[in-house]
């Protein structure tokens, strides 16, 4: 997918809009990205801003424009992701259009558990 | 306040946070008391946050909960004990106002509201002299 970023930390691997009309994407995280030599040595944990940045990659991929998140209004992680044990994870956002961007609630979850919860702004640059 | 006048500077901050290259985002701790801590960090231009010469969102986040970190590991360090391991339980009210650049040095004044339990929750504000880039409520969990 497009993505600027420096590190290769995920692949997008589906995107589809639900009949409630959220977007779900599914992704596969990388277990050899470069975080993980600092995130922490010898134990892989995923950086939740880095998982704050995935999901922005998604909502950039879906509306295909490039998206600064303005403001978090509020972002909880409810459960540790590893890249290991939680390869394969769900993003399942409501995307609203703004007069300068986007209101973006979203989820992070897999078939077992829930990871984050998010609700945040992101305008076009 | 100058780096020289620091409590910890460059890679004495590895005593003080788990965090590693590429993501360690914090390069000094100016100043630490129990509820307060002053933190800095010079943005280099290959920072993994960096792109084309910006400093971007995720980047700040994590600064600012590793310079949280830094504050728990100080403070641990005071009573003999290693640098405990931290955790984002919950972002509040971000607000960016701008991007950093590289070459800028951040500054972040960090307050610690309340601690329940091992979870902590904090108000920051992060500065590149005196403009704000970026404003956040914080819960962090200290393992």
């Amino acid at each position: 997918m497009n993505n600027y970023d420096n590190y290769d930390y995920f692949d997008l691997l589906e995107q589809k809009v639900c009949d409630d009309g959220a977007v779900l994407f599914t992704v596969k995280l990388n277990p050899d990205c470069s975080v993980y030599q600092g995130h922490f040595p010898g134990n892989p944990v995923c950086p939740g801003v880095c998982n704050i940045n995935m999901i922005r990659r998604c909502i950039e991929h879906y509306t295909n424009k490039k998206l600064i998140i303005s403001d978090i209004k509020q972002c909880r992680f409810t459960a540790l992701i590893t890249p290991i044990k939680q390869s394969i994870l769900n993003l399942k956002a409501v995307i609203t259009e703004t007069e300068s961007g986007y209101n973006v609630q979203g989820s992070v979850f897999d078939e077992k558990e829930s990871f984050i919860e998010i609700k945040c702004m992101m305008y076009d640059v | 306040m100058t780096k020289s006048e620091a409590l910890f500077v460059n890679e004495q901050i590895k005593e003080l946070i788990p965090q590693r290259s590429p993501i360690m985002m914090v390069d000094t701790l100016y100043s630490a008391t129990e509820t307060e801590a002053v933190t800095g960090l010079t943005i280099a231009k290959d920072n993994l946050f960096c792109i084309e010469d910006k400093f971007t969102e995720p980047g700040l986040i994590e600064h600012i909960a590793q310079s949280a970190s830094a504050l728990a590991g100080y403070s641990a360090r005071l009573i003999g004990k290693p640098a405990p391991v931290g955790f984002i339980g919950e972002v509040k009210k971000f607000h960016l106002v701008k991007f950093p650049s590289a070459g800028d040095t951040l500054t972040t004044h960090l307050n610690i509201i309340s601690v329940v339990g091992n979870i902590s929750l904090l108000q920051a504000e992060t500065k590149v002299e005196d403009d704000t880039v970026c404003t956040v409520g914080m819960k962090i969990a200290i393992e």
